[in-house]
């Protein structure tokens, strides 16, 4: 039955698309009740961690001698208009290595990613519609700069479903909240069911992580019993009204919830992992994030974000040397992460997204509210996004930006395109996972997006 | 000047009323042509004329109202409320793209009936709850549902799988007995002491109250012209974990033990409140049963009542 047949045979009144995948849902492990991708995936799950605030791509993966040799000196050509005044050419803090059989070159505030720069695709021209926050942290979740578009994770969910019935099937991890918020992992238009499930990822207690997970009242053997009356309850009515599906998959909902609460407190809780491991991590919030996200990949959850912190940590407009510091929190767990994904066998069908909301400016941030002068402003002209796992070409960078980091300019890669590759690797034709609201069908991609083929492995 | 005192938005005329330029791809900074203020023209005969009195509002609402349209889209949605589907199964699209309604001259009449009445919502309401069609059963017939399975010719009643977040939250109020219905007022929160109708809980457009959410509440910054209904088992544990509702069993346990001389009438009240009708000789022996085993756990049973399937679903 194709998601279409099950929508066509509904129409019973009351419900909309939700409903047929909460039918489908109703025969639990049956993996052949998923709704199918249009074509056989590379990738079964998303990991995207995001480096909210913007990560300076010059600083960072996307090495320009040219600014070295330029130093305080204006950028030349034509002037592209940044979000505030922008001053001269500004060389990097930081020292870039060659790494690895690709001999990528990454700067030395991420010497453990270097390490692994042979999984990684570089993919060094990125660009964005707009240089403010809000605007380009819509569009590098939802795929449009004004609210009000369901997020990736919900597409993914409402195409692909999740493959397990017993957790979430998108959760955004973050100890408070990134800029905008929930409006991020917003299912928009999609059925509500389709939303992040957001997680506190600062708290340590399970029942803080996840609403409602366990009762305070009463003992297990006390809710074992209780739940037979419901499940007797439940019978009768059945019986009462005949068959009636939506009810009966509203009623298997609730042994999933049972298990549920059984489960969900363990796999959020990563003190589960040994010392050993948590260690690698490191005892920070993105450390943590990132094991989270680990144990729930391994569980079958769609998509988790991860985002590095409250608020923009990567916005680093006063003083660009604070990037060392950022990335020294980033650096481990990405790493590690990388590491652990092989080791449990999910690199392969895995994908990982390491990136921001747009890059930084080549130029030295020239605006004089800063306290220091040796930051850098919001740049969509040109930015970074690291890809690996799933389906992804390692070792290899993909486009360019200008010969001083500012603008792409060798194989031009929109946000558009980026979302039209994540859903091809994930089995889906970006063009035809849509969703009719307001009198038109709307996707992801809008009305644009190219796959990058050449990143495909 | 007190801490909080009541206001109301309101908005008027500008002095200078001037027309908007068209922002391309929603971009202000990219703007089109400029966009005299008038009627939509694929709603008008021929080309829409230029609104001339101050900004237009008050012509633009006097043609919306005048139009049989409006009468149409409205009465369609109040179908919808009832029915659980509409008229036009696409509230929010009577053009080109949305669908054909199934009973054309139903939804006319309907239209013509709400401007007769001078647009009372009530009258309305009324006419189509003392309707036969209202009157069916939601009962399944093997010969009907092979010509007409999705029911479009509303040979029977439609059965809503799940009540809204605002209706659940009512009817576990109201069967606890704490259900108030003052009206009017500003909103305030839905915490869990707040026994007043959900309607008046306050809405957070960047954070959504949490139950609201889980029951398929509308995004705020959206429109939605009608609900989805998701059926999950974050939902369940709602039911099954959640203090609000642990609140609302003991409330609901003590009422009924208060009334009830016997087990027996305490059973009979808390179905007919939380269900409407009365157990069968079965039902009443099964919660006898489970009372009995756990030495009348009263509120164990009114907890199981709410989460139950039927509690959720209207009959």
């Amino acid at each position: 039955m194709t998601r279409r047949d099950a929508l066509r045979s509904l129409g019973n009144g009351f419900g909309t698309v939700a409903l047929a995948d909460a039918l489908m849902g109703a025969t639990g492990s049956n993996p052949t009740a998923l709704p199918s991708p249009h074509f056989t995936p590379k990738a079964k799950r998303v990991i995207f961690l995001f480096l909210n605030g913007g990560m300076s791509q010059v600083d960072t993966f996307d090495p320009k001698p040219m600014l070295d040799k330029h130093h305080g000196e204006p950028m030349p050509g034509p002037k592209i208009v940044t979000d505030r005044a922008s001053g001269n050419l500004m060389r990097s803090p930081f020292q870039f290595k060659r790494h690895g059989k690709s001999g990528l070159e990454v700067s030395e505030i991420f010497p453990q990613v270097a390490e692994r720069i042979d999984d990684i695709c570089v993919i060094r021209s990125c660009w964005s519609d707009n240089g403010n926050h809000g605007p380009s942290l819509l569009m590098m979740n939802c795929g449009h700069g004004l609210p009000g578009r369901p997020s990736m994770g919900s597409w993914l969910t409402y195409g692909l479903g999740s493959q397990n019935r017993n957790l979430p099937g998108f959760v955004v991890l973050c100890p408070g909240y990134p800029v905008l918020g929930p409006q991020l992992w917003t299912s928009a238009f999609l059925p509500a069911s389709y939303q992040g499930t957001y997680i506190p990822s600062g708290e340590r207690e399970p029942e803080k992580l996840v609403r409602n997970i366990r009762n305070r009242h009463h003992t297990q053997a006390e809710q074992e019993r209780q739940l037979a009356l419901i499940e007797k309850m439940n019978r009768s009515y059945l019986e009462r009204i005949g068959h009636q599906p939506h009810l009966e998959s509203s009623i298997s909902s609730m042994e999933v919830a049972f298990r549920m609460q059984m489960e969900a407190p363990g796999i959020f809780d990563i003190s589960k992992e040994n010392q050993a491991t948590r260690a690698r991590y490191g005892d920070h919030d993105f450390g943590r994030g990132c094991l989270m996200a680990l144990r729930l990949a391994e569980r079958g959850v769609r998509m988790v974000q991860v985002y590095f912190g409250n608020f923009q940590p990567w916005d680093s407009h006063d003083d660009i040397r604070v990037h060392a510091e950022l990335a020294g929190q980033a650096d481990g767990p990405i790493a590690n992460l990388i590491d652990d994904l092989k080791s449990r066998g999910l690199f392969n069908d895995t994908l990982l997204i390491v990136g921001s909301e747009f890059g930084r400016t080549p130029m030295i941030q020239n605006s004089g509210l800063e306290r220091v002068c040796n930051g850098r402003d919001h740049n969509v002209h040109g930015y970074t996004t690291l890809l690996a796992g799933g389906g992804v070409k390692g070792g290899m960078a993909y486009g360019a930006t200008d010969e001083f980091g500012f603008k792409a300019e060798v194989d031009r890669v929109h946000v558009n395109d980026l979302h039209a590759t994540i859903l091809h690797l994930m089995g889906i034709d970006h063009t035809r996972l849509t969703y009719r609201y307001s009198g038109r069908d709307y996707r992801l991609t809008d009305v644009a997006g190219n796959v990058i083929k050449p990143i495909v492995a | 000047m007190p801490p909080e005192y009541p206001f109301l938005h309101g908005v008027r005329d500008a002095d200078k009323p001037a027309n908007a330029r068209i922002h391309i791809r929603g971009d202000e900074k990219n703007l089109g042509d400029e966009a005299p203020r008038r009627f939509l023209s694929v709603l008008s005969e021929g080309e829409p004329k230029p609104f001339t009195k101050g900004s237009g509002r008050l012509e633009l609402a006097r043609i919306i109202s005048g139009h049989p349209l409006a009468a149409r889209v409205m009465a369609n949605r109040i179908w919808l409320g009832h029915f659980g589907q509409g008229i036009v199964r696409s509230p929010g699209n009577f053009g080109q793209l949305g669908e054909r309604p199934t009973h054309p001259e139903l939804l006319d009449y309907l239209a013509a009936r709400l401007v007769e009445s001078h647009w009372s919502l009530k009258a309305l309401h009324r006419e189509i709850m003392l309707s036969a069609a209202y009157a069916l059963s939601t009962r399944d017939s093997e010969k009907h549902s092979a010509i007409d399975a999705g029911n479009r010719l509303l040979w029977r009643a439609n059965l809503n799988p799940r009540l809204d977040a605002e209706s659940l939250r009512d009817s576990m109020l109201f069967v606890a007995g704490q259900l108030s219905l003052d009206s009017g007022g500003p909103p305030s929160p839905l915490e869990d002491t707040n026994t007043r109708r959900t309607i008046y809980g306050y809405v957070g457009r960047t954070t959504l109250d949490p139950m609201l959410s889980l029951f398929d509440f509308p995004n705020p910054n959206n429109t939605s012209e009608q609900r989805s209904i998701t059926l999950g088992p974050m939902q369940r544990l709602y039911f099954m974990n959640n203090e609000f509702v642990a609140r609302i069993a003991d409330a609901f346990a003590e009422r009924i033990k208060r009334v009830g001389r016997s087990d027996e009438e305490r059973i009979q009240m808390a179905y007919r409140l939380a269900f409407g009708r009365t157990p069968r000789s079965d039902e009443m022996r099964m919660n006898q049963d489970f009372l009995r085993a756990t030495g009348s756990a009263w509120a164990q049973f009114t907890q199981a009542l709410l989460t139950s399937a039927e509690f959720s679903s209207v009959n």
